[in-house]
């Protein structure tokens, strides 16, 4: 256990036992990482179930106490495009290893954010770099990863934590915690998770930090507060034929949120399906909202790309669809 | 004391939009050594910064810069006092002082024995070299771009350069307004250096908002309204592919303008078919950035034009009051209420290996535990940081 007070640094696994789920999973990552030795890994599946735990558990285990000087950690989404990412890996990689064991390890958070060139490019470095290190790369979905690096990895299916875990992990930290929850909070925090425990803790130590005395009124009023639930104030305005109050509106989800052009029309996309619009409009909008969504990623001004889309709307208020 | 000297870069974290650059730079200078190439060049557009990200990098390192120009690459005395002290110590490669070679596109233009001097000194020399130069692709640099790492510097765009300006604004207490500002940023193309200028001189007068949009052709006001007139109200022509030429306003300005006031001219379908023209648009605009690939800008332009001309049904009549684009400004309006968010959920992503964009995603779920005390020590936040946290909800 970390003396951290943030709950999702505390309560971190910090060895295989402690791991809550994934059970095949750590049984054969364990396996591997006890022969002192491992291949490249792909860890897949969504966010907050464990992945970039895991790999620092392997690291630990591998290094002792000298990991961290044996350990890169990049995240695809936040280096600036995948030269930096060379870099940074050429850097690193030029040293040999400290540790009785041969190689270093870089883990690659998010790899799937990478363009398909990118990756090439990054299949390439993997090659360069495979006597001194070892790639631990996660993505939440594997096939947008190209085949050259899947077939280069040893490929990990980590999948949601079903009601069973999520509940383990709360009784768990409301132990240690002293907070008091009871059975209806505990299912609402499990229903509210999602089966994703970085989600799952985080939700606890909010509430928590209000009260030690958890209830389903206090975890309604975390819970709520945190749904980009404007998107659908943003289409309603649209199909009402507003589209000036439209766009006004979306400029500020996109800036109060921090929310970027592909979060938006994945939220879209969703909210979409629960309008009150005739179901053949539906299906012409949401083609429109792929081709948007396409045209956004070749572009270079997400906004752009939005307001044509909210234009598609306004005519689908009026019972048309182009 | 001009803005262009105060507001020099002073260290790495003073750039801005150069990461690539200075990843390169600070790579370079690390693995100096004599297996490696020793000299870099920094190649872009005037005044996105090159010089000073050389001196930049002499700060971070704190290594002496040793300036040559054209008239030293001809004196051998001088070439040996700068080099010869350094190649003294064969075994020793020493990076206690940089050689920087500003302009040497110009130097070569003007001296052809400048250039072969100077792949002389790189092939001897132990001390890193850094060149700058606008245009190293001409085929007399062939040689010297193999013996040198080739790292270019991008130009800014004017959103980059508008958050620069209005930072000194800040800073200085100056009294100028954001819309000028705004066309300063628009109006330098790119050039830091000429943005500071333009600052420097629309700050000195005492009517600045007049005097800004007299600098910046008084003219060009009504340019654009001419030609948003013609493109929305006029009937469909051939000629209309022509119409931005009448403007020295950049394309990219143009869109904005023509993106604010769709709405205002357009209706229902008519709307529609001008933002599908302007989407298209977009995505060439895209496409030129990512593949640098220039004719591109002919579609573009005609999407501009044509497009957003051939969208009305029939032609307009009477009177529109157009709008000056207002989303750049009210993004960084915006932008800069919510700039201690940013430094927050850095803070915590630094802590607990996850990425800034989770993070931020997740930040109206995590805010309460920011608010506790023992967290906020754990993260090191300012007061002014604990201050934004506490300003959130309930509690």
């Amino acid at each position: 256990m970390s003396k951290s007070n943030i709950w999702t640094e505390k309560y971190r696994p910090s060895n295989f036992d402690e791991v809550v789920g994934q059970e095949e999973v750590v049984r054969r990552v364990k396996g591997m990482t006890d022969s002192m030795n491992i291949p490249h890994l792909l860890f897949a599946g969504p966010a907050g179930i464990g992945k970039s735990t895991l790999a620092l558990i392997v690291v630990k285990q591998l290094f002792g106490d000298t990991w961290r000087d044996n350990y890169l950690e990049l995240n695809a989404s936040d280096e600036r495009g995948i030269d930096v990412i060379r870099q940074k890996v050429k850097d690193f990689a030029r040293t040999k290893a400290l540790a009785s064991v041969p190689f270093k390890v870089i883990f690659l958070d998010e790899a799937d954010a990478l363009t398909v060139d990118a990756q090439h490019a990054l299949r390439r470095t993997m090659e360069n770099y495979s006597n001194t290190c070892r790639f631990v790369l996660s993505c939440n979905y594997s096939t947008k990863v190209i085949d050259p690096i899947q077939s280069r990895c040893a490929l990990f299916r980590f999948t949601l934590l079903d009601k069973k875990d999520v509940t383990k992990i709360i009784r768990r930290i409301a132990l240690s915690e002293g907070l008091e929850i009871d059975e209806d909070a505990l299912e609402i925090i499990a229903d509210a998770s999602e089966g994703d425990a970085r989600r799952t803790v985080n939700i606890l130590q909010s509430t928590a930090s209000i009260s030690p005395k958890i209830t389903k009124e206090l975890i309604d009023t975390v819970v709520s507060s945190a749904k980009p639930s404007d998107v659908k104030i943003v289409l309603e305005n649209a199909l009402s034929g507003d589209f000036i109050s439209a766009r006004t509106k979306l400029l500020e989800v996109m800036l109060n949120g921090g929310f970027s052009g592909q979060d938006i029309i994945k939220g879209i996309q969703r909210e979409l399906w629960n309008l009150p619009i005739e179901p053949e409009i539906k299906v012409r909008l949401t083609e429109k909202t792929g081709d948007i969504e396409f045209r956004l990623i070749e572009g270079s001004d997400p906004f752009i790309q939005l307001e044509s889309l909210l234009a598609s709307f306004v005519i689908a208020g009026k019972g048309k669809v182009m | 004391m001009t803005f262009v000297e105060k507001y020099r870069v002073k260290s790495f974290s003073d750039v801005k939009g150069q990461d690539f650059a200075i990843e390169k730079l600070r790579f370079f200078f690390k693995s100096f050594s004599g297996d490696g190439k020793k000299a870099l060049i920094l190649y872009g557009p005037a005044g996105t910064g090159k010089t000073s990200l050389a001196h930049a990098l002499s700060k971070e390192v704190n290594a002496e810069i040793m300036e040559i120009n054209s008239s030293d690459l001809r004196n051998a005395d001088q070439i040996d006092k700068v080099v010869r002290p350094a190649s003294e110590q064969r075994s020793l490669f020493n990076t206690n002082k940089v050689i920087l070679v500003d302009e040497v596109d110009g130097i070569a233009t003007r001296d052809r024995g400048g250039l072969s001097a100077l792949l002389d000194i790189i092939k001897t020399s132990s001390v890193p070299i850094i060149m700058t130069a606008n245009d190293i692709w001409d085929k007399k640099f062939a040689q010297l771009r193999q013996v040198s790492e080739v790292v270019p510097v991008k130009q800014l765009n004017y959103k980059t350069i508008f958050y620069l300006l209005k930072d000194i604004v800040i800073k200085e207490k100056l009294n100028v307004d954001d819309e000028s500002l705004l066309r300063v940023a628009i109006k330098c193309n790119g050039d830091v250096r000429a943005g500071l200028n333009d600052l420097d001189v629309i700050k000195e007068e005492g009517e600045v908002k007049a005097l800004s949009l007299n600098l910046l052709n008084r003219d060009e006001k009504k340019d654009i309204f001419t030609i948003l007139k013609e493109v929305f109200k006029n009937r469909f022509s051939n000629d209309i592919i022509r119409i931005f030429d009448k403007t020295d306003m950049s394309l990219d300005e143009i869109l904005l303008w023509l993106e604010e006031n769709i709405p205002y001219e357009y209706k229902d379908e008519e709307l529609w078919r001008a933002f599908d023209a302007l989407s298209k648009a977009d995505v060439f605009k895209g496409r030129i950035i990512r593949r640098q690939y220039w004719r591109f800008l002919v579609y573009q332009n005609f999407f501009l034009s044509a497009g957003v001309s051939a969208a009305k049904l029939k032609p307009k009549f009477g009177f529109t009051s157009y709008k000056k684009p207002s989303r750049i400004l009210k993004t960084w309006i915006i932008n800069q209420k919510n700039a201690k968010r940013k430094s927050v959920v850095l803070k915590y992503c630094a802590f607990n290996h996850i990425s800034y964009r989770k993070a931020n995603r997740d930040f109206s779920m995590i805010v309460n535990v920011f608010k506790l005390p023992e967290v906020q020590k754990e993260l090191k936040f300012s007061p002014e940081e604990i201050k934004y946290v506490s300003s959130f909800g309930s509690s």
